[in-house]
């Protein structure tokens, strides 16, 4: 179901007939799901991401003010990043089958 | 020692703000070809769009953590980033918007990867930036136009141009030195406030943008006058639009000296 939602925000981004509200409304009544449709058509971006299962918080600043940023402090060792990326990426590999499947 | 070229290569490209709409083809067949691709973008339905386009890719997001430095965040990401490159692969780093406008990771990985020897450049994409001016119909040649990050001129003293636009970025972490924090309150933009009120009148009209992530999304366009910024809801993906608050002025003495190159 996420990746067919998708598919269709992607076609309503890249689609000229699909930019007026009514053409994106006519459009979303093809999803199944009620709750899916609702949280896009009252764009309610957190819930939507919460009902596709993505990942929600998303910190987007990649930007440092500082001309020379002093030296970072160093990590505590204990400390590690929640979902490490090579652990997510062989996860994501495995789900590759879905999505050739999907496709 | 000379440079020589490895095997191994680093592109990174900008995904746009508009899943779908804003993807140049080719940082798209960039990201469909490479050999592993990192991403950083600005919402998680946008991460699985790009997520599906190949089989090996990997967020950078697990490396933020709120109270961590966005520094130390940042080595990270381009220490993922090059281990890829220098085992050989074809790498390419997926960020949200131009790659290169307000993103310190890019910038650092490509010229670490170029020191090292190996191919790499970037593809430009279309930033917040590049949707402001259209939401807003803005046309950065009218007056000119002034970008900053919000804690950048706080931090420094800079000159502000008040017959120009200036448009401030990063403005949810407005003023936070340690760059530990997801969002400052308040007190910050109260002294950023104070700068400003240095050029600008306090009821002049000032803008909250953030650009639409999916289509069927309303781009954020509010407007507030400058004095209310302090209490406005602000988060990472908002930026601030100062309109010009004076005419352009005119100098008198080159227009005098440009008449005698004429005449």
């Amino acid at each position: 179901m996420m990746h067919d939602i998708i598919r269709l925000l992607e076609t309503l981004g890249a689609d000229a007939r699909y930019t007026s509200f009514d053409e994106q409304t006519a459009q979303l009544e093809a999803i199944d799901d009620a709750e899916v449709r609702q949280a896009i058509q009252t764009e309610s971006i957190t819930k939507l991401e919460t009902l596709l299962g993505v990942r929600s918080n998303v910190v987007c600043a990649i930007f440092a003010p500082e001309e020379e940023p002093e030296q970072a402090p160093e990590e505590d060792p204990k400390e590690q990043p929640e979902d490490e990326p090579e652990k997510e990426s062989a996860i994501k590999k495995h789900s590759a089958e879905k999505l050739s499947g999907a496709a | 020692m000379s440079v020589q070229q490895q095997s191994g290569s680093l592109v990174c490209v900008g995904t746009g703000m508009t899943l779908g709409s804003h993807i140049s083809p080719l940082s798209r067949s960039y990201i469909e070809q490479a050999d592993v691709v990192f991403v950083l973008v600005a919402d998680g339905i946008t991460e699985q769009w790009i997520e599906g386009m190949n089989a090996d890719v990997r967020s950078l997001q697990p490396f933020y953590k709120e109270g961590k430095s966005r520094l130390l965040s940042y080595q990270q990401m381009v220490a993922a980033i090059l281990t890829e490159v220098r085992a050989g692969k074809n790498v390419v780093g997926a960020f949200y918007g131009h790659p290169g406008v307000f993103a310190l990771v890019p910038h650092k990985a490509i010229s670490t990867a170029r020191e090292e020897g190996y191919q790499a450049h970037m593809e430009p994409g279309i930033s917040a930036e590049d949707c402001l001016y259209a939401d807003l119909a803005i046309d950065p040649g009218s007056k000119g136009c002034q970008h900053y990050e919000a804690s950048q001129l706080m931090f420094y003293h800079r000159v502000i141009d008040p017959s120009a636009y200036l448009i401030l970025w990063q403005l949810g972490v407005a003023g936070d030195k340690s760059l530990t924090k997801f969002a400052t309150e308040a007190a910050y933009r109260q002294l950023l406030v104070d700068i400003l009120l240095e050029q600008y009148p306090p009821e002049h009209k000032v803008y909250l943008y953030e650009a639409a992530c999916l289509s069927v999304q309303s781009k954020r366009v509010e407007c507030i006058v400058l004095q209310q910024l302090p209490e406005a809801e602000v988060s990472l993906k908002t930026t601030l639009v100062i309109p010009p608050c004076r005419p352009l002025q005119l100098n008198k003495e080159m227009e005098q000296r440009l008449k005698q190159l004429v005449s």
